[in-house]
């Protein structure tokens, strides 16, 4: 009889410690599940200052981009959306900052990222890595893929098109994909900026 | 037109022997739709005798063929009724000039002349090589340079080819329909016109403002080839560019890969291929400035059959998807 007792307690005991996994695991905010994508960085703003992250974005939050100048498409389009948005968006996302980092340092001077930028919302920030291992040391931090491609006539840039969005306490938030219509920007965007 | 003269001593330089050894035609080129001076070299006889006739077979789809009289030799046309009835400015044209003979004359095996005749390529001769056999009847035996290679054959296997030109398509120019709706728009013409060129129809091409400072940018148009064989888009120029390649463009797992097509980009036969953002495009590499919304870019495309063909591109504002209306 005894041994049965043991036998059930343990049964039970064991439906409420799985219990509470399953509770976790499907209760648990969404953040903490990418909690390892982004995370702090210094790096060269165009502007020629040393950018820290964790310190100008202190409970703000903000959104990452990995580009480059000479993209054709996918990046001046990006972020012309997001200037689209940003100024629907109007007073509420005014302390709200896009970072723009550049995945070709060797081509992106710090004159001619704030040329490129120019074009775009002053809440975007180019942002140039001064050597290729701060490059990729930041690009690992936030699960960002880029590679340099070979063409006839120089080389172009394979680079995730995905904007990186991180709430005030600078924990991964979501992504804006490259095909999102702009209603669905800005839901997104207002969401975080409530939060 | 420059650029065939050049091809023409390009194909002389680099068949001098086989261009001395087969009869063939001095010009190397010629348009659609327009008047073509076939000029026959005639560089030796047959066995070491002299030639006593030059006969040269005019092509379906040639049209108004007008020879040039040879003092010394008696000039013979044959006629007869075309394939099909041809546009010759306006009129229908159902027959005419199917061969010309030119006899009498002699020809020592140690001599060179050349036999000529005028005649409308219509657009119905598809672009490509073109072959006008001629037929060399001399004191001892013959040569019939009639020989046509066989489609995907190198001319050169043949022992006795027949003369050839290579046919360039005409470049048309076509308002597409619906062109009142920009009415009071201000828009560039180009901005709805079709162009047809052989069996290619293109859209209007459009390109997008750049940023300062970003030195590439991307040209889009739709092809649709109505013909029965695949072309290819091979490469071009802009005005705007040093550089002009033609790339393809894909999202893959969120990121943007882009590669050049180094052999070009196949435009299938009965096929339309879109070039548009996020897919295939052509680039402007090395952009000489900015482009600004509402200018329009010259260049120039090149497919491996249709040949060269002038396009312009309208530039649309920053952020737009298509040639049309602005994205909001």
């Amino acid at each position: 009889m005894n041994t049965l007792k043991l036998i059930r307690w343990f049964a039970w005991g064991l439906i409420g410690v799985l219990s509470i996994a399953a509770a976790y695991l499907l209760l648990a905010p969404a953040d903490r599940v990418g909690a390892s994508i982004g995370g702090p960085f210094r790096m060269m703003a165009m502007t020629g200052q040393q950018l820290d992250l964790a310190a100008a974005e202190k409970n703000k939050p903000f959104a990452v981009f990995f580009g480059f100048t000479n993209c054709p498409d996918i990046c001046p389009t990006a972020m012309f959306e997001m200037s689209q948005v940003l100024q629907k968006l109007g007073p509420k996302a005014k302390d709200f900052h896009v970072y723009f980092v550049s995945v070709d340092p060797e081509r992106d001077t710090a004159e001619q990222l704030t040329l490129y930028i120019s074009a775009f919302d002053p809440r975007i920030i180019g942002l140039i890595p001064s050597s290729e291992a701060e490059l990729q040391a930041v690009a690992k931090q936030y699960r960002a893929f880029y590679r340099k491609v070979p063409t006839p006539s120089s080389y172009t840039m394979d680079h995730t098109a995905t904007t990186y969005l991180f709430d005030r306490k600078h924990e991964f938030f979501g992504t804006i994909a490259s095909d999102e219509n702009e209603t669905a920007r800005i839901a997104k965007l207002e969401r975080l900026l409530g939060k | 037109m420059r650029s065939y003269i050049h091809a023409a001593g390009l194909a002389l330089a680099l068949s001098p022997s086989l261009a001395f050894a087969h009869a063939g035609l001095e010009i190397a080129e010629a348009t659609q739709n327009s008047s073509y001076k076939a000029i026959v070299k005639i560089g030796h006889g047959c066995e070491g005798t002299p030639t006593h006739t030059i006969r040269v077979e005019v092509p379906e789809g040639v049209i108004a063929a007008k020879p040039m009289p040879k003092a010394g030799w008696n000039l013979k046309v044959e006629t007869g009724a075309y394939a099909r009835a041809y546009d010759y400015f306006g009129k229908p044209m159902t027959e005419g000039v199917k061969a010309i003979v030119w006899t009498g004359g002699s020809l020592a095996d140690a001599e060179y002349d050349e036999f000529t005749f005028i005649a409308r390529i219509t657009d119905a001769v598809p672009p490509g090589k073109l072959f006008v056999p001629v037929t060399q009847t001399c004191v001892k035996g013959t040569h019939a340079w009639t020989e046509i290679p066989a489609p995907g054959q190198d001319a050169h296997a043949l022992k006795s080819p027949a003369p050839a030109v290579t046919v360039k398509a005409a470049v048309k120019v076509a308002q597409a329909g619906g062109h009142g709706s920009h009415a009071g728009h201000g828009a560039a013409p180009a901005a709805t016109a079709l162009t047809t060129v052989g069996t290619l129809t293109l859209s209007p091409a459009w390109t997008r403002a750049t940023p300062p400072g970003s030195r590439v940018a991307g040209g889009f148009f739709t092809v649709e080839n109505k013909g029965g064989a695949a072309d290819r888009l091979i490469g071009g120029s802009a005005e705007i560019s040093n550089i002009f390649e033609v790339h393809e463009m894909a999202m893959d797992g969120g990121i943007m890969k882009m590669r050049s097509l180094d052999k070009g980009l196949e435009l299938p036969a009965g096929g339309k291929v879109e070039l548009k953002p996020g897919g295939y495009h052509v680039m402007f590499i090395d952009l000489k400035r900015p482009l600004m919304a509402g200018e329009t870019v010259k260049g120039e495309l090149v497919f491996e059959k249709a040949g060269k063909v002038p396009v312009t591109f309208k530039v649309m504002p920053l952020g737009s998807t298509s040639a049309g209306e602005h994205k909001h």
